[in-house]
């Protein structure tokens, strides 16, 4: 072997163990996670060394988690864990498309074939598939009001894959309402501005959409009130504690006395910033059913706190940086930076703001607010793991709806597209391919219907039998995506199963880039130079 | 249909230590009793008749020491010490890396990408928030890092983070790092990955930090003596750099004295008897050490235990030409100081690690810009007993004041603080120290013993000594600049051929970012005193 002249010490795979374990190794990884995919998908536990648990069907879940030592493997793993960066969802499609892609393959190196020639086919079948895509699309106008059910019905496609159903179908509402919420005409959706906060409190159906801000601190004083109504709030970023300023300048003292003097002379200064607050909050609640709120993201001392306490106002220090933003978005106003030449335009408006205690833990609600950009998703769950699933799934159903909104489209799921393009490719395209690269178009368009069989295959029925009823259905001219209760055809459009069209294109894309990659690697050497030497 | 997969790792069990500590949190009642019982004893040794309970005591210590034993021998993580139960919010775990032979994070630019994601940063301020939240004064922060490896590149994301969210606060970074060559030898490219983990260190964490601390030295023990044969670093101690977490210790200790003054409390006049003298906060501590941009690497010293302090009394009492005889016996205290850092200047001076007593106490010393001294538990004779007891404030202040005089040296900024408790070593503490060292860190006839060696399992750990006094420095001082010159050097223009720069690349830094740290290197060595900068330059911060 030439590279053992080079280097005596190379480990190596020649061309056919190196083709095999390649494949095996995308098997091996699609066996794992096919029993995830769709509504009827198992979930896996994962346990960790120190004990911990982790109980999750999502594919992006389990790829980041698990311990992947196979190169091979950690290669699909990390071009599916993308697939979900860009479009939030697929993760799991992905890896099985791969692994498929992989195992039709093999069928025709086994007979011979150079794997160039499938990889050429594979290449013809990616483009026509993509643009076969682009007309299997339905279009969601989306305009000034946005086809609300339409949203929902994809938001619903993707979390019951991820939950149960009924928890499922109760946060389809919510995230759609969070997306539109936050959506603003001609302008990027910044997904940032739905805060998700969860309690460990309930069970998982309490989780619902606050309009307005639920933050995880509460006052910090025993004499402030636990329940405001009709609050105007103060956002600011002002220390109101007492803080050696930065230069390094010395207190220069010769008696007690004066250092006492120069102590009170700082602290004045503190006092005069929170004296301010208290003479805009006297100017604006002329009344005593108006209340004032203060929430500062730097800190308070107990002084401040108590001057303010005596005036009837709610601080809360130190808010988290990303709240200030998302506050002024929900309450309106500004945030503030100085408390100089405050008014009344820089403060915002809700119409309840309350304090919730959970154990140790406090939780402030600002609730009732005038048309908010902003909102929070509280989960609500009896343990950690219930809570993370349902975190994980509400991230996916959030870019869910962005994605239609932003796609303008979206694509029947339930397997129909799969089954269409199968149709397409070996009755279309196929034919206008010239020489052997004709068995790549075919391989790549049995991977395909990979989708279809294992929704069959998890939802307990014959692989082969769903496969020939949803083909001819299809030829029938209908479109046909399985129903995984009955097991029988049906039409995604009117039950409602449409999946995001940029994840469908982002996974056509990826798949058979990686899988023909793998596919035309002739040896596995490690001798490279920078490989970590053990 | 029910089908489940499972993929589990193997669980790691609690040592011994700590299933001994659970257990007793069962038999939390009959412990009760039986602490009841041994502090009487304890208290009582000095009456008559308390022989047949004595045995109890016994038993209990021996017990402990048993209990120690079981770290001494089998500690794996440093978890295994922890006697606490975390606050579920203190713990963040970090997902995808895993503990591997050789470790997977042995690089800096292994950690890089570990908590760089927004998801990862996000949940990370959320922890820090949660806690500075509940502060009703935030000082500041202090940071200790191992900052040998990926760690390192995690704590210069993570104090990034600080650095924007509370930019006024002052944060003070501990680095510390495990000795080189523990547990055998190294091979070259290891050897080369931790210079550059070292420069990287020094020019990426002294940036983010307000005031850089870097403890770890690489060897303690002369290269190819035995653990007994009486020689070492350290003039009672013996860091056997073969077993974790020994070296451990002793930063814990530095630590532990050095951030003493924001620790206590400020109660009535500081100018009270008894009352622990040079309580501050950390902003002031850090913004002395810190006394000119381009020079926030401050180094860190002890002296531990330190040796008893000729009391006032004695002074007072003696004749003179026992006085100067008991001048003879306790040791210029300072001098006692031993850098905690790698590559000090005085320490080439002294690199042989001779063992010779006398040199072996070679003076802490180069030019210092400014520095703090903590000392804590000082230990005076007592003529009445011939033992030693616990010197009071005012004693121990003016024998340090005395000592610090001695050092001949030109004006600085100082700040002193004197408690009187010395540092409580716990019961897992290992056995690090000499046989002579006794139960209140007293060294009993230590001249006779210097020197002379012993065997190995006669060192005394936390079940024998159980307080100890210490002195600590904390110190802005030219004798940084080697170990600055050395990171720099890693670095420097040689760094293509040596093939540091492929390194580097592979880890994901740009050419600008290796010019930042470059520069921010050069920088350092021109502050502390080095490259071009003139004698005269350093001489001139302010002395009103």
């Amino acid at each position: 072997m030439a590279i053992r002249i080079i280097n005596p010490h190379a480990e190596i795979l020649n061309r056919n163990s190196a083709l095999f374990t390649n494949i095996n190794a995308a098997r091996g990884l699609q066996e794992v996670l096919k029993t995830n995919l769709g509504p009827r998908g198992t979930i896996k536990m994962l346990v960790g060394g120190a004990g911990d648990i982790k109980l999750t069907k999502d594919g992006n879940i389990l790829l980041k988690e698990m311990q992947i030592q196979n190169p091979t493997a950690v290669m699909i793993a990390r071009t599916a864990v993308a697939q979900d960066d860009i479009s939030g969802d697929g993760t799991t499609s992905t890896v099985l498309l791969i692994g498929e892609l992989m195992k039709q393959s093999e069928r025709f190196l086994n007979e011979g074939m150079h794997p160039r020639l499938i990889c050429d086919g594979f290449e013809i079948a990616k483009k026509a598939t993509v643009n076969f895509l682009e007309r299997f699309k339905q279009p969601v106008a989306i305009g000034d009001t946005p086809d609300k059910e339409m949203l929902k019905m994809v938001a619903r496609t993707t979390l019951r894959t991820k939950v149960h159903e009924e928890l499922a179908d109760q946060l389809t509402d919510i995230v759609v309402n969070a997306v539109l919420c936050v959506a603003k005409k001609d302008e990027p959706i910044d997904l940032f501005m739905v805060e998700i906060m969860h309690m460990k409190h309930k069970i998982d159906t309490d989780t619902r959409l606050v309009e307005g801000l639920v933050m995880d601190h509460g006052a910090r004083h025993p004499d402030m009130k636990k329940r405001m109504e009709n609050c105007y709030i103060l956002t600011c970023n002002v220390s109101l504690e007492y803080e050696k300023s930065e230069v390094n300048a010395g207190f220069f003292y010769s008696s007690a006395e004066q250092r006492e003097k120069m102590v009170k002379a700082e602290r004045q200064y503190v006092d005069s910033k929170v004296q301010k607050i208290i003479d805009l909050k006297k100017q604006v609640c002329t009344t005593p059913d108006k209340h004032f709120v203060v929430i500062n993201q730097k800190g308070i001392d107990p002084i401040s706190l108590d001057m303010l306490a005596k005036e009837g106002i709610l601080a809360l220090r130190r808010a988290k940086r990303r709240n200030m933003e998302r506050l002024t978005l929900a309450c309106g106003g500004d945030a503030v930076n100085s408390v100089d030449d405050l008014t009344e335009d820089a403060l915002g408006w809700a119409g309840l703001v309350q304090e919730h205690v959970l154990g140790e833990e406090k939780y402030t609600f600002v609730e009732n607010v005038k048309n908010p950009r902003s909102c929070t998703i509280l989960i609500k769950g009896p343990n950690d793991h219930t809570i993370a699933q349902i975190k994980d799934a509400v991230r996916d159903g959030l870019r869910a709806v962005k994605n239609t909104i932003e796609d303008e489209a979206v694509v029947p799921g339930g397997g129909s597209f799969e089954v269409a393009a199968w149709h397409y490719l070996m009755n279309n395209v196929k034919k206008t391919v010239q020489g052997r690269a004709q068995l790549g178009v075919e391989a790549f368009a049995e991977s395909l219907l990979v989708i279809p069989k294992i929704l069959a295959e998890n939802s307990g029925f014959d692989t082969q039998e769903v496969l020939i009823t949803l083909q001819s259905e299809h030829d029938a001219g209908n479109p046909a995506g399985l129903n995984i209760t009955t097991g029988e055809p049906m039409d995604p459009a009117t039950e409602g199963v449409f999946d995001n069209y940029s994840a469908k294109r982002q996974m056509l894309n990826s798949a058979p880039v990686i899988a023909s990659q793998l596919l035309l690697v002739d040896e596995v050497m490690r001798a490279g130079r920078n490989m970590r030497k053990s | 249909d029910g089908r489940t997969a499972v993929y589990r790792s193997e669980r790691i069990e609690k040592n011994a230590f700590l299933q001994s500590l659970d257990n007793e949190e069962e038999e939390m009642e009959e412990k009760h009793s039986q602490q009841q019982r041994t502090c009487g004893v304890q208290t009582g040794t000095d009456e008559v008749g308390e022989g047949t309970s004595r045995t109890t005591t016994c038993t209990a210590a021996e017990k402990d020491r048993e209990r120690a034993e079981v770290l001494e021998i089998g500690v794996q993580y440093w978890t295994d010490y922890a006697k606490w139960e975390f606050h579920h919010k203190s713990v963040l775990e970090v997902g995808g890396v895993w503990q591997t032979e050789p470790s997977s994070l042995a690089g800096f630019g292994d950690g890089r990408d570990l908590v760089r994601s927004a998801e990862m940063l996000e949940a990370i301020n959320d922890r820090i928030r949660f806690f500075v939240e509940e502060c009703d004064h935030l000082q500041g922060f202090q940071a200790i890092v191992d900052d040998s490896g990926g760690f390192a590149a995690v704590a210069a994301d993570v104090l990034s983070e600080i650095a924007d969210d509370y930019g006024r606060s002052p944060c003070l970074l501990f680095s510390v790092r495990p000795p080189v060559a523990a547990g055998g030898s190294i091979s070259a490219s290891q050897r080369s990955i931790s210079e550059i983990n070292n420069s990287l260190s020094y020019g990426v964490l002294s940036g983010l930090a307000t005031c850089y601390v870097p403890m770890g030295r690489k060897e303690f023990m002369p290269q190819g003596s035995e653990l007994g044969s009486g020689q070492g670093y350290f003039p009672h101690i013996v860091v056997n750099e073969a077993k974790p977490y020994h070296t451990s210790a002793l930063y814990a200790a530095a630590i532990e004295a050095c951030t003493l003054p924001w620790r206590l409390r400020r109660e009535g006049s500081a100018l009270a008897a008894e009352g622990p003298l040079g309580c501050t906060d950390l902003h002031s501590i850090v913004n002395m050490l810190h006394l000119r941009a381009r020079m926030n690497i401050a180094a860190a010293a002890i002296a531990f235990p330190t040796s008893a302090i000729s009391g006032p009394n004695a002074q007072a009492s003696l004749m003179k030409a026992e006085k100067e005889r008991m001048d003879e016996k306790c040791v210029h205290m300072t001098s006692q100081l031993k850098w905690l850092t790698e590559g000090m200047s005085d320490d080439r001076i002294s690199s042989s690690l001779s063992s010779s007593a006398s040199t072996a106490l070679a003076t802490v010393s180069g030019r210092p810009f400014s520095e703090m001294n903590v000392l804590r538990g000082a230990r005076v004779s007592d003529p009445a007993t011939g033992g030693y007891v616990t010197a009071s404030v005012g004693d121990a202040n003016a024998a340090l004041c005395d000592s610090l005089s001695k050092e001949q040296r030109p004006m600085i900024m100082r700040h002193i603080v004197v408690a009187q408790q010395p540092l409580a070593l716990p019961l897992p503490f290992p056995r690090l120290f000499r046989p002579y060292v006794t139960e209140h860190g007293d060294i009993e006839g230590a001249a006779a013993h210097q020197g002379r060696s012993f065997e190995p399992w006669r060192l005394k750990g936390g079940a024998d000594v159980t307080s100890a006094p210490i002195l600590a420095r904390l110190s802005a001082t030219a004798a940084i600049l080697p170990a600055l010159e050395t990171a720099q050097d890693k670095l420097g223009p040689s760094s293509s051929r040596t093939g540091v720069a492929d390194v580097l690349e592979k880890w994901g830094f740009s050419r600008v970012e290796v010019e930042e740290i470059r520069e921010r290197l050069s920088d350092l060595v021109v502050g502390y005193g080095g490259g071009e900068g003139d004698e005269g330059d350093f001489m001139d911060f302010e002395d009103d």
